[in-house]
């Protein structure tokens, strides 16, 4: 009966520890699912291509977008994209403008603009998408120490946040590979930086 | 009351048919007015202004678009000027308003002095959502004319047609109807104008006529073998779950019975290399054996072949005496080593040539970050199931002249 017993309880302990090293695991496997990284199979090609950044700067009523290169000296570019997610937290519109304004320099340097469109989200969201292209048979080199402004946003709030998703924003260079921005996913809020 | 009623609804009715026969009568006689047939169908011009002039030192001359119709979505340009007529050709610009126009790329836009020509070279793209609307005399870009003093009399000037296109937005068709010349006279005093010829295009699409299959000429007895031939397709590097049309062409390093095969590939491994698989006649005499019958025979003489590959959305490539291996009476073709030996991206109206064409047509298609389209859609160059920014940046990387040529 004590032999009995004792095997029960072993069972029992068993159970519990198997459980709780589930348990565990489970929750591993969903904060790295969250947070999109797999240890095992991690793209260091991915992680090292960050190269560019990109700076909202407020100028009276607009935002503007700045885009730097930073992991590199030059690199001739061809195109580029943003998905950037302005957002006023109160509920009114961050914006009234449904396209942005494309820099003066770009168009000076033959660049186009086949996507530039504004969409809200929802009440006090909105969804700013740029596309940019640059066909020309001699390439377009972007410098580490000459910033391009890409666009200007007119604001319409003044407690505006803003967030460079890393989902479709990317550089493509003249050889078509793939560089990212740097601190995607951080919401910074543009009057109060 | 009930008469007042069955009134009142008599007049509504007749009333209801004479307002439908007056809209009726008024489309009619809309229908009825003439029009010129350029301005009823989708079509375009090109055309220098001034179109006949006497020039005394220099002038500017505006090369201008009309488009009917339909929106555009592409011009390209060559204008000869030949050393002959006296005349030289410089200071060629973009119509300011278009260069800085964040809808407009102009990948080409030079004078390029030749033996004995001026070439006045422009290709441009609307890269917006809507492309060029109808538009009437719009100035896309200038340049100027010198005399010098060999000129004398009358002189044309004329567009090269080889190069020369308007492309429309939705059917991705040259809608180029006419391309006017422009005549410049270089004696001051007594200069003769004529009447400026134009060079006219038929706005329909031309019909190629059928490729030639290029017949075996048959000498001695031909040997099946299963051919497999390894390659890559620029812009893909990881497997892809459906086959891709190609042709491959095959002959002997002697350049004898050349055949082509309209075949499939897939992808084998996970780097996105392609392998197609396919029944070629080899002629031994063609590798000095003329007394070999059998596959078996044939490994000891068969060391490469030539071999030119055409992806739908690729150019064509050649690589010449390709190195074979045989494994069991198989034959084995690998020309899929090294970056340089991928097919280049970007023909995707599958002409063996990349022109602006191409890019204005993967373009039409980029409405959103990523655009999901079917299978066998040829603007998918990288053939991932969307037409996003790197499919244009892959055929954009191999534009590098007006017309691209692949391999022949």
């Amino acid at each position: 009966m004590d032999k009995t017993n004792k095997t029960v309880r072993t069972i029992l302990i068993s159970i519990v520890v198997l459980v709780f090293v589930l348990g565990i695991i489970l929750v591993v496997n969903q904060y790295n699912s969250k947070n999109n990284i797999n240890p095992f199979n991690q793209s260091s090609e991915e992680k090292l291509n960050e190269a560019f950044s990109l700076e909202p700067r407020v100028n009276g009523d607009n935002l503007e977008l700045w885009m730097s290169l930073e992991g590199e000296d030059t690199l001739p570019v061809v195109a580029f994209t943003l998905n950037i997610t302005l957002s006023s937290g109160n509920g009114n519109p961050p914006t009234r403008a449904t396209q942005v304004t494309p820099g003066s320099q770009l168009g000076v340097n033959n660049w186009s603009m086949p996507l530039n469109e504004i969409e809200t989200v929802k009440e006090g969201e909105v969804n700013v998408k740029i596309g940019g292209l640059h066909i020309d048979t001699s390439r377009y080199v972007f410098k580490n120490s000459e910033p391009l402004m890409i666009a200007t946003v007119p604001l319409a709030d003044d407690n505006v946040s803003f967030t460079l998703q890393s989902e479709h924003s990317e550089v493509l260079d003249a050889d078509v590979n793939k560089y990212h921005f740097y601190d995607t996913e951080k919401t910074t809020s543009l009057y109060n930086k | 009351m009930a008469i007042k009623k069955n009134i009142l609804f008599a007049a509504f009715v007749i009333g209801l048919v004479l307002v439908s026969i007056l809209i009726t009568v008024r489309q009619t006689q809309e229908r009825q007015q003439p029009r010129p047939e350029a301005e009823t169908m989708p079509s375009a011009v090109l055309s220098l202004h001034p179109s006949q002039t006497t020039i005394n030192d220099t002038i500017n001359v505006d090369v201008k678009i009309s488009s009917f119709v339909t929106n555009i979505s592409a011009v390209s340009f060559r204008i000869l000027v030949p050393f002959s007529t006296g005349l030289e050709a410089s200071d060629f610009s973009i119509n300011q308003n278009l260069a800085i126009s964040e809808d407009w790329n102009f990948p080409i836009k030079e004078i390029e002095s030749g033996d004995s020509v001026y070439k006045i070279k422009l290709a441009a793209v609307n890269t917006s959502f809507q492309g060029l609307t109808p538009t009437t005399d719009l100035t896309i870009a200038s340049f100027k004319l010198t005399k010098n003093s060999q000129c004398s009399g009358d002189n044309q000037i004329s567009f090269d047609m080889t190069e020369t296109k308007v492309i429309d937005k939705n059917t991705k068709e040259n809608i180029l109807v006419s391309a006017n010349s422009g005549t410049y006279n270089c004696d001051a005093i007594s200069g003769t104008i004529t009447q400026t010829p134009t060079d006219t295009l038929t706005p329909t699409i031309s019909i190629s006529p059928p490729e030639e299959t290029p017949t075996p000429i048959i000498t001695g007895t031909p040997i099946e073998g299963r051919v497999n031939v390894d390659f890559r397709l620029e812009g893909i590097t990881t497997p892809r779950s459906l086959a891709q049309d190609v042709k491959i062409t095959l002959s002997s390093n002697t350049g004898e019975h050349v055949q082509s095969f309209d075949t499939t590939a897939e992808t084998v491994g996970d780097d996105g290399k392609y392998r197609s698989s396919f029944v070629y006649l080899l002629y031994p005499s063609d590798f000095g054996a003329e007394n070999v019958n059998t596959i078996e025979e044939l490994e000891n003489v068969v060391g490469s072949l030539n071999i030119l590959i055409k992806g739908s959305s690729h150019l064509q490539k050649r690589f010449d005496s390709a190195p074979v291996s045989w494994q069991n009476g198989d034959i084995f073709i690998d020309v899929s080593d090294g970056l340089g030996n991928a097919l280049l991206a970007g023909d995707v109206n599958d002409t063996n040539t990349l022109t602006i064409e191409d890019i204005a047509s993967i373009i039409s298609y980029y409405t959103d970050f990523s655009v999901p389209v079917g299978a066998s859609v040829n603007e998918d160059v990288n053939d991932d199931g969307v037409v996003d920014i790197t499919d244009i940046a892959l055929a954009i990387k191999n534009y590098t002249d007006f017309t691209v040529q692949g391999d022949q």
